[in-house]
């Protein structure tokens, strides 16, 4: 009934995706609708295992009838035996169909009551004298089950009123037909009938209880899940604050330092990038973690004597985790890559989606790394293994592309993109 | 060249001391007047040939209603800020600002920026650049696509020589792209300097007006 590996979004804000066990919740952040309706796919079973058998047993009481009497009671043997004959052919090709998609298929009801409808009148014809005569009255109460068992009301209604009226069609055409059998098989039927409609609304209603109850209980496994990755979320922005602003807060509270040190003013530089970052993300997303991350990346940078300006912008909400890692790492290495050879001390991280107007480009996230610094010729070239493999190649793992731009004096720029 | 006048509006004290101790050194800017608010700066009566305002001031005044009040005043005006707030930053250029820059610049990017306004040219960092080539509002200046490619080469931080030879122009090209691309910005926003550019506005503003609802209007 399920399958996949189903994620929630959307409304949960984009979340990193989370698996929701084997209940499948509705598209994209709507985890209210009902998908898992398994109960009343099982219930329908039941209930065409159930017409079945009963078709298969109605099947015998007409031969052993005939056996028993010997032909007494039927005024045209021929038709009698060509309308059962057809009854039989028809059943089994009906029990197969309804076996192999294990329910009642709704359209086959009108052609079963149909045609046993005109095997009724025309049974009803062919006998005489008792009711149990004619070949097609045992199969026409499994008809009635069964179209009630197909799990509409009004179906299985008409069905029985159908089957009622052909019965009493074909009695009335017979010879010698006594009106107390007649009533005798009106009653069964109506009987049978109402019986399995009864049964049958009573099952798919607990079926319905049961659905809604498991759709109820995914919303909510997805809602914990989402309040869960919430916490862990705030929990890492918490750990973050005290490893940055409260820590260096701290330290210049307890005096003693001099503020004017370049290496606290670096710090504390860092710190208000860091909270820039905060600031300027609205809620929590895989395309914030992206902005929290590249902030956290300029932290450490510098700390390392590079002052590193991030800019983000319609970063997309729905950036796969190995993307936003792939891109995170990159950018770190490209970073490396400035400090080790551009010889200045600054450089600009920007990263943006291709905004409400692009909506429909290929390319959802650019990412750059740029610097002022003494740059290099690209064509003499050897540049390291760290630009080939760290860059270059996480970004194709996750199938983004990198490409760098520079020139002799004109500083750096290598540019991350995804999807290529 | 007569020395540079700069006043500086600022509700952080300590960044309007720190400017002072910073700009101290620098011989040709002169820092004549702080004040925090645009109402107090204007109190003060004086003039000055740069005015560098804060975008977010505390007293809650709106943005680019202060760079009108300080245009008017003679001053060009050169934004800064923390965080790049986008709307307000695209609605004071609209107003009529030279520039913005971030405060986590360095001095002399600061004072380059100051020269450059104070000389009546723009002052366009990274940081407006990629404010604007991220606009996305419906009336936005249309740029062509040169003028896109070296908007956005530019806001990634790479130098306008880095950007020229990336968008494969000229430098004095980009320059000049650059710049037009502030004046479309600029033009957007009619300032209304004098009473009759402010008539020339309500006529304008009516006929849009009168355009939305032709039949039924009487």
């Amino acid at each position: 009934m399920v399958g996949g590996t189903p994620t929630i979004r959307g409304a949960l804000h984009g979340l990193t995706p989370i698996a929701a066990g084997r209940i499948r919740v509705g598209p994209v952040g709507r985890p209210d609708v009902p998908v898992a309706r398994d109960a009343r796919a099982r219930a329908l079973a039941l209930m065409a295992y159930v017409a079945s058998a009963l078709r298969v047993t109605q099947l015998v009481p007409w031969p052993l009838t005939m056996a028993e009497f010997a032909g007494r009671g039927v005024a045209r043997p021929g038709l009698a035996f060509a309308v059962y004959g057809v009854l039989c052919a028809w059943s089994v090709a009906w029990t197969v169909a309804v076996l192999t998609r294990r329910a009642i298929p709704v359209r086959l009801v009108p052609v079963d009551v149909g045609l046993t409808a005109i095997c009724l009148v025309l049974g009803g014809f062919a006998a005489e004298a008792t009711s149990w005569a004619n070949p097609a009255a045992a199969i026409a109460l499994a008809v009635a089950a069964a179209s009630a068992a197909a799990g509409t009301v009004t179906g299985s209604a008409t069905a029985v009123a159908v089957l009622i009226s052909a019965y009493l069609g074909g009695a009335a055409s017979g010879l010698g037909q006594t009106w107390a059998a007649a009533a005798y098989a009106v009653c069964t039927l109506a009987g049978v009938g109402l019986l399995a409609a009864v049964v049958c609304r009573y099952l798919l209603g607990q079926a319905a209880i049961a659905d809604a109850t498991a759709v109820e209980l995914a919303a909510a496994q997805a809602r914990s899940a989402a309040e869960q990755s919430r916490q862990q979320e705030r929990a890492r922005q918490y750990r973050m604050l005290h490893d940055t602003v409260l820590s260096t807060l701290s330290t210049l509270a307890r005096g003693g330092l001099d503020v004017n040190d370049p290496l606290i003013r670096q710090r504390c530089a860092a710190d208000a990038d860091y909270l820039r970052g905060l600031i300027s993300s609205d809620g929590v997303s895989a395309g914030n973690h992206l902005q929290g991350e590249l902030a956290a990346i300029g932290r450490s940078q510098a700390a390392l004597g590079l002052r590193v300006h991030v800019h983000c912008a319609d970063i997309p909400v729905d950036l796969p985790a190995p993307v936003v890692r792939a891109m995170s790492d990159a950018t770190r290495e490209a970073l490396n890559n400035v400090i080790k050879h551009s010889g200045v001390n600054q450089a600009w991280v920007t990263a943006f989606g291709p905004g409400p107007q692009q909506s429909r480009s290929p390319v959802r996230l650019t990412l750059t790394i740029t610097d002022r610094g003494r740059g290099f010729d690209p064509m003499a070239g050897h540049h390291g293994l760290g630009l080939r493999e760290s860059i270059t190649g996480r970004l194709r793992e996750v199938g983004g592309a990198a490409a760098i731009d520079s020139s002799s004096g004109q500083g750096t720029t290598v540019e991350l993109t995804w999807p290529t | 060249m007569a020395d540079v006048t700069v006043a500086a509006i600022d509700d952080d004290r300590m960044l309007l001391g720190g400017l002072q101790f910073w700009l101290a050194p620098v011989t040709d800017l002169d820092l004549v007047a702080t004040a925090p608010t645009v109402a107090a700066y204007l109190a003060l009566d004086v003039r000055v040939d740069v005015v560098l305002l804060d975008l977010n001031l505390r007293d809650g005044s709106v943005p680019a209603a202060n760079v009108t009040r300080l245009l008017a005043s003679g001053a060009a005006v050169l934004v800064v800020s923390t965080i790049p707030d986008a709307e307000h930053v695209l609605a004071t250029i609209e107003a009529g600002a030279a520039g913005y820059i971030t405060k986590d610049n360095d001095l002399p990017v600061l004072v380059e920026a100051i020269r450059h306004v104070a000389e009546g040219g723009v002052a366009i960092s990274p940081e407006l650049a990629f404010v604007l080539s991220n606009d996305h509002r419906p009336g936005r200046p249309q740029l062509s696509p040169q003028e896109s490619i070296v908007l956005r080469a530019y806001a990634s931080g790479a130098t306008l020589q880095a950007t020229a030879r990336r968008a494969g122009i000229a430098y004095g090209t980009a320059r000049q792209y650059l710049e037009r691309i502030k004046r479309k910005y600029t033009d957007a926003g009619r300032p209304t300097h004098t009473k009759l550019d402010l008539v020339e506005r309500v006529r304008e503003d009516r006929l849009e007006l009168d355009g939305l609802h032709p039949p039924s209007q009487p």
